[in-house]
């Protein structure tokens, strides 16, 4: 990442002097500044665009399954891959806002706008839990392995204990916790419109809706990290100790970032379980926690553009290998993470890319 | 007028006193410098000068307002700021980025610019903005990071050895800064062991040992007190 700082033309000081509408979504903490970038990020949209008209009804629901994923992968990369703190909590937000999905739609069902009541509240319930523990965390001054540890503990409390709510008492009104089987039931994502409600099951309308909360988030993100709060928290990645010396309250900083990532990491559990309709403790088990990291690492936790890419990846390599691998898709997924960590600890794109600009300046040097 | 004082401060680390009764006093505009065998208790004293350790006892007093339990970002943004004696700085972002996160915490926009190219000249790294932090020299780092904490625009700033290994080059252009941001107006606590350094800035010394101020005085006075020289300047009576 460092080398990718300082090779890519648009310097952090160009940055600064160019056009402020340009200036929100590009900026030092992204990779691709330029316009070969953004060219390529228009493509990358129109191809998604029409995928639904060359693909088959199940290959663009499972791309939409995919695209559920990734807001809580974007979400880590805020929380780890900026500011520095490994959150194994994320996969507990995502339980949490599936699960508070589940019993508000179950219980009110879909008519009136009550599943993205259902969304709202899922994603708020994940912000509030985030907050909470946050604020123990950070105002704790728990950090390093030990934030790590917590996050993880605290995520494999909430998958036991929703694995043991298999009985009839584990209930919230209609909505049964469902235990290891996990709560069912509950309807899909259901737009109110005047000429009917539009249920949106694992098709082509959900699908588009995903797609564009995605470049949305992903580009509300690329602002956030630009900006001046995400200058702080690469900062406090970099140097917490000199940060908090510069005058920054970096606990505020960490929390609020800790409940961004989280908020999003619940975006996904809410979007999944209206996609399948479904949620288990499964969802968040250890297995999961780590593979997030996992998807996260891959790609390039440091950047969001690697992060968002490196997640779709390593989630549709993931999928075929479990589908002809079995469980020796996690054994090569824990392969993937070793060499990942021990020969590009910054993530495969940012590799990629700095070993495009050695060979490019090598061949300048040739010239 | 008085920048910085201390009232009867005390620190205790499980029973071990590493300051005690120290009743400091410095006045806005000095170079004061700290001194003192290893172990006396300097980085102490600054550590609770910057919040980063409450005292056991005491208060301390920055312009005459009451600091002892403030944090330390809110003693920043009183006007105290600091040099860490092992370069603070943020090594895999560029100089400009690094002074960018120093300055955008009060100016924005084209006056951030300018405060920022500003600093860049006076630490004289305007050629090597670009360039990333962990990558500048032993000694250009240690600017970059006078250049952070003056970019803050403090009334104190605390210098923790600011010329551990610097040339000899390095040490007079440091020294040299230093003064000049004196004549400015700020005001400048160090903690130093190169006494040919602390001859060329010091307005007044102030020797700790044992976490006690041992003596105070010009660099003149200090160099002739036999006690000073004995525990620390190693002239006279050297007991090591």
């Amino acid at each position: 990442m460092a080398m990718l700082q300082r090779e890519d033309p648009l310097t952090a000081r160009a940055a600064s002097r160019v056009p402020n509408w340009m200036r929100l979504v590009n900026g030092p903490q992204t990779l691709g500044r330029g316009s070969l970038f953004w060219v390529g990020f228009a493509l990358a949209i129109g191809a998604a665009a029409v995928y639904p008209a060359f693909a088959d009804g199940w290959s663009v629901g499972n791309t939409a399954y995919f695209f559920c994923w990734v807001f809580m992968a974007l979400g880590l990369s805020l929380i780890w891959g900026y500011t520095g703190a490994l959150s194994f909590g994320q996969t507990a937000f995502f339980g949490l806002a599936g699960y508070t999905y589940g019993v508000v739609t179950i219980n009110f069902g879909a008519a009136y706008g009550m599943t993205i009541v259902g969304v709202l509240l899922g994603v708020g319930m994940s912000c509030l839990g985030a907050a909470l523990l946050g604020y123990m965390l950070f105002y704790g001054r728990i950090s390093g392995v030990f934030l790590g540890i917590v996050t993880l503990s605290t995520t494999l409390v909430f998958a036991t204990f929703m694995a043991q709510t298999a009985g009839s008492q584990w209930a919230i009104g209609d909505a049964r916790m469902g235990g290891d089987n996990g709560m069912t039931g509950m309807p899909p994502l259901t737009i109110p419109w005047a000429g009917g409600d539009i249920a949106l099951y694992s098709g082509v309308p959900l699908y588009y809706l995903l797609l564009a909360m995605l470049v949305l988030c992903y580009l509300g993100l690329r602002v956030l990290v630009n900006s001046r709060f995400g200058n702080v928290l690469v900062a406090i990645r970099e140097n917490p100790h000199r940060a908090e010396m510069l005058g920054y309250d970096i606990r505020r900083y960490q929390l609020i970032a800790f409940v961004i990532g989280s908020g999003l990491a619940g975006l996904s559990g809410v979007l999944y379980t209206a996609w399948g309709q479904y949620i288990s403790p499964s969802n968040m088990d250890l297995a999961a926690a780590a593979l997030l990291i996992i998807w996260v690492a891959v790609g390039g936790r440091k950047d969001l553009t690697a992060t968002l890419v490196g997640t779709l990846v390593v989630l549709g390599i993931f999928q075929n290998l479990t589908i002809y691998g079995s469980y020796y898709a996690f054994v090569i997924m824990g392969l993937l993470l070793v060499v990942i960590v021990v020969y590009l600890p910054e993530g495969l794109i940012p590799g990629l890319v700095r070993l495009v600009s050695r060979l490019r300046k090598r061949k300048e040097g040739m010239s | 007028m008085t920048i910085l004082r201390t009232e009867n401060l005390y620190k205790h680390f499980d029973g071990v006193k590493v300051a005690q009764d120290v009743n400091f006093s410095m006045a806005s505009g000095e170079i004061r410098c700290l001194i003192g065998p290893n172990g006396a208790g300097k980085s102490t004293f600054f550590k609770l000068v910057l919040g980063e350790h409450q005292p056991s006892a005491g208060k301390i007093y920055f312009s005459d307002k009451e600091i002892t339990k403030l944090r330390s970002f809110e003693r920043v943004k009183q006007g105290i700021a600091v040099k860490f004696q092992v370069p603070g700085i943020f090594a895999e972002l560029s100089v400009w980025q690094n002074m960018q996160i120093a300055v955008q915490n009060h100016l924005h926009g084209d006056s951030m610019t300018a405060a920022i190219d500003k600093a860049l000249a006076f630490v004289r790294l305007t050629d090597k903005a670009e360039e990333l932090a962990g990558e500048l020299s032993h000694g250009e780092q240690q600017w970059l990071e006078i250049g952070m904490a003056v970019s803050t625009e403090p009334r104190l700033l605390l210098l923790d050895e600011p010329t551990a290994g610097m040339t000899p080059e390095e040490t007079a252009r440091t020294g040299e800064m230093i003064q000049a941001l004196n004549r400015q107006g700020m005001s400048i606590l160090a903690v130093e062991h190169d006494m040919e350094f602390v001859r060329q800035i010091a307005h007044k010394v102030t020797v700790l040992n044992f976490g006690e101020i041992f003596a105070e005085g010009t660099i003149n006075d200090i160099e002739a007190n036999e006690e000073v020289a004995r525990i620390y300047l190693g002239t006279a009576d050297d007991d090591e």
